[in-house]
């Protein structure tokens, strides 16, 4: 199975599909190709401008991790974006520090726009830089995240050669704790090296048990929330990003990259989406993006049937050993099987006695 | 190099890089943000006048006059000056920085990479914290910062990266500057750091002011090292091992080299023990180890 396969937009292949029946209805399929050329054109020959939308959210708590963040994206080789900074439910001092963090970059990031959302989830302010965001590719970058300085060039690299696809890069993961600077300020301390945890390719099956791509990792095609009208699910208080990536991908295929462009900085102390909610939450929340992707017919890439046949009988399999392990006749048998092992180990031991004896 | 120190409301600085055959786009950039930071510390009264100066040590200059019209004009309306010298030979990062130090007379130095894009806020922070006692400060870099420890209250660290370092001229007078002719491109800005230290200075981390510099990682997140790193940084650690007197480090370096037996370990060896026969070895100081650290071939305690 060659990756381009696996990568195929599974929308425009299930299009496909239908209009390749020999006896289909004509009207039927006149229907069917207008929305596959409509669709099309928003994935591929979109003139929008510029390249990318940068979504990013912040409540202005962590301002030196916000500024790290800023300066990762002027740093950025490929300057075809802009920024779209939302303050969700921000206090008036919050959003002063961070108004001030966002002049002090203005020369080495003129295109960013700043504005505030309130209420909601944190669904709620990706939804309000999705309406602003005007470029033809969409990727969300939190407030205290880091990049390479080649994350836009990477995705803007790929998406000309493969349109339509969501890009995905690779990621790693950094642990830091709060901690406050010699100079008085509220910083933290690093206190591990980005290490590659995350895989490195995007695995569509996988992905519906946990997933595997931090939300920086990801570029979407703007036709997904422009043209398919796809907006992150504010019934969602976590794994909001997680819904997206999932249909996203279900909808129109992963690019994966392997360039190392991202990564994600997890707070072992402090505020963080992890620590804000609880465990409850991520379980409640998880269980019913479960639901919901449950509810709806899921596309999978092309050759998945091989893939289920095999995870099929692997269970097949689990449960004909669980029902072996638990018949009467292996119960039995333990004590055979345990003095079995015993004479076996035995005799090594003999052997390597004689083995001692010889060699003195 | 100026020998006294300045009112510290006024002191002027000199932000210098040493370029050799780099990207003309990248240069433009780095200025951009220098000069960018530059002014915001001057707006603040952290800092006087500035400039801006490029020593380049390309075969032929890398600048020419609508170039050099550019740079000045960037610096210019951002309240500074600029300078450029063609040395007209690899000096080598600490013999570039020494040369330009030499030309002028400011109270601070701001030693930068060519390719490193500064914080808007970083000439501030460090200016504010290379004061009185402290000698040295480097900045903490992104996107891979670098994992020596640091002393969360003080900022005290082993060494400070020449990557962005900022010192006090009479503090670079007084230490010699960069050893130039032990060390060619690395390894320079932890002797300085260490010799800062023997003539009674501090030598601090500054966490808040923040250096891009564009490094990157493969996707396992491993170090690609170039061939000059390899090379200069295992010649750098046999040099600096020698300079702090620890002769344990040295023949452990030597013996682990030789029997690495890559390219890279043997070269290093050999331009040791060439200058070593030749005599032209630095003669080692540190001789009660009170500053050098060796700690598991770092020249810091890492913090992981």
């Amino acid at each position: 199975m060659s990756r381009e396969d696996l990568e195929a937009p599974s929308l425009l292949g299930l299009l496909d599909l239908l209009l390749q029946q020999s006896s289909v209805n004509e009207g039927f399929a006149d229907h069917i190709r207008d929305a596959k050329e409509t669709l099309e054109s928003s994935l591929t020959e979109s003139p929008r401008s510029p390249f990318l939308s940068v979504v990013m959210r912040t409540q202005g708590k962590r301002i030196e991790a916000f500024a790290d963040a800023l300066l990762c994206l002027a740093a950025q080789t490929d300057s075809d974006f802009e920024l779209v900074i939302v303050m969700h439910n921000a206090s008036e001092e919050a959003f002063e520090q961070v108004s001030t963090e966002v002049d002090r970059h203005r020369g080495l990031l003129p295109h960013v726009t700043l504005t505030r959302a309130e209420g909601g989830t944190r669904a709620r302010p990706l939804n309000v830089g999705v309406e602003l965001a005007r470029g033809q590719y969409l990727a969300f970058f939190d407030d205290d995240d880091l990049l390479f300085a080649h994350w836009v060039e990477t995705f803007h690299t790929n998406a000309r050669a493969h349109p339509g696809l969501l890009l995905r890069s690779v990621s790693g993961i950094q642990r830091i704790t709060p901690e406050r600077w010699p100079d008085g300020k509220d910083g933290f301390r690093t206190l591990t090296w980005s290490m590659a945890e995350y895989a490195n390719e995007f695995d569509p099956l996988r992905n519906y048990l946990a997933n595997h791509s931090p939300f920086m990792s990801i570029a979407f095609p703007s036709a997904l929330f422009a043209t398919l009208g796809f907006r992150f699910n504010e019934e969602l208080a976590v794994c909001e990003d997680w819904e997206v990536i999932v249909r996203g991908a279900s909808l129109l295929g992963v690019r994966s990259v392997q360039e190392f462009t991202s990564v994600y900085r997890r707070w072992e102390d402090g505020s963080s989406s992890y620590t804000e909610h609880s465990t409850a939450e991520w379980t409640v929340a998880e269980q019913k993006l479960l639901l919901e992707l449950d509810s709806a017919p899921t596309l999978l890439p092309a050759h998945s049937v091989s893939r289920i046949r095999t995870l099929v009988e692997d269970e097949d399999a689990a449960v004909i050993l669980h029902e072996v392990l638990a018949s009467k006749s292996w119960t039995i048998l333990n004590p055979v099987r345990s003095f079995a092992t015993k004479l076996r180990s035995l005799r090594a031991r003999v052997i390597a006695r004689i083995r001692r004896v010889r060699t003195r | 190099m100026a020998t006294t120190e300045s009112s510290e409301s006024a002191r002027s600085l000199a932000i210098q890089s040493v370029i050799y055959l780099n990207d003309l786009t990248e240069l433009q950039r780095a200025a951009a943000a220098a000069c960018i930071s530059a002014a915001a510390a001057k707006a603040a009264g952290v800092i006087g006048a500035w400039t801006y100066v490029l020593g380049d040590g390309s075969p032929k200059p890398l600048l020419g006059t609508e170039d050099i019209e550019h740079f000045a004009s960037v610096a210019a309306n951002a309240g500074g000056s600029f300078a450029y010298t063609f040395f007209g030979a690899n000096l080598g990062h600490g013999g570039g920085h020494n040369r330009l130090a030499l030309q002028g007379e400011s109270d601070l130095l701001l030693f930068l990479n060519p390719d490193g894009i500064l914080g808007p806020q970083a000439v501030s922070d460090l200016a504010t914290a290379v004061s009185g006692d402290v000698g040295a400060a480097d900045a903490r870099q992104l996107p891979i910062e670098h994992a020596k420890e640091f002393d969360a209250v003080t900022g005290d660290t082993s060494w400070a990266s020449g990557a962005c370092l900022m010192t006090q001229s009479h503090v670079f007078s007084l230490a010699e500057g960069f050893d130039s002719e032990t060390f060619f491109l690395y390894g320079d800005d932890v002797d300085y750091s260490w010799r800062v230290k023997l003539v009674g200075y501090r030598v601090v981390h500054c966490p808040s002011a923040r250096l891009f510099h564009d490094k990157r990682l493969t996707v396992s997140s491993d170090w690609p090292a170039t061939e000059a790193e390899l090379r200069y940084s295992a010649e750098a650690a046999l040099f600096l091992a020698h300079k702090f007197s620890r002769q344990d480090v040295l023949s452990s370096l030597l013996s682990t080299f030789t029997s690495r037996g890559d390219a890279h370990s043997l070269a290093a060896i050999e331009t040791f023990e060439t200058r070593r026969r030749a005599g032209e070895l630095v003669s080692p100081i540190d001789p009660e180890h009170r500053i050098g650290q060796f700690v598991n071939g770092n020249y810091a305690i890492h913090r992981y």
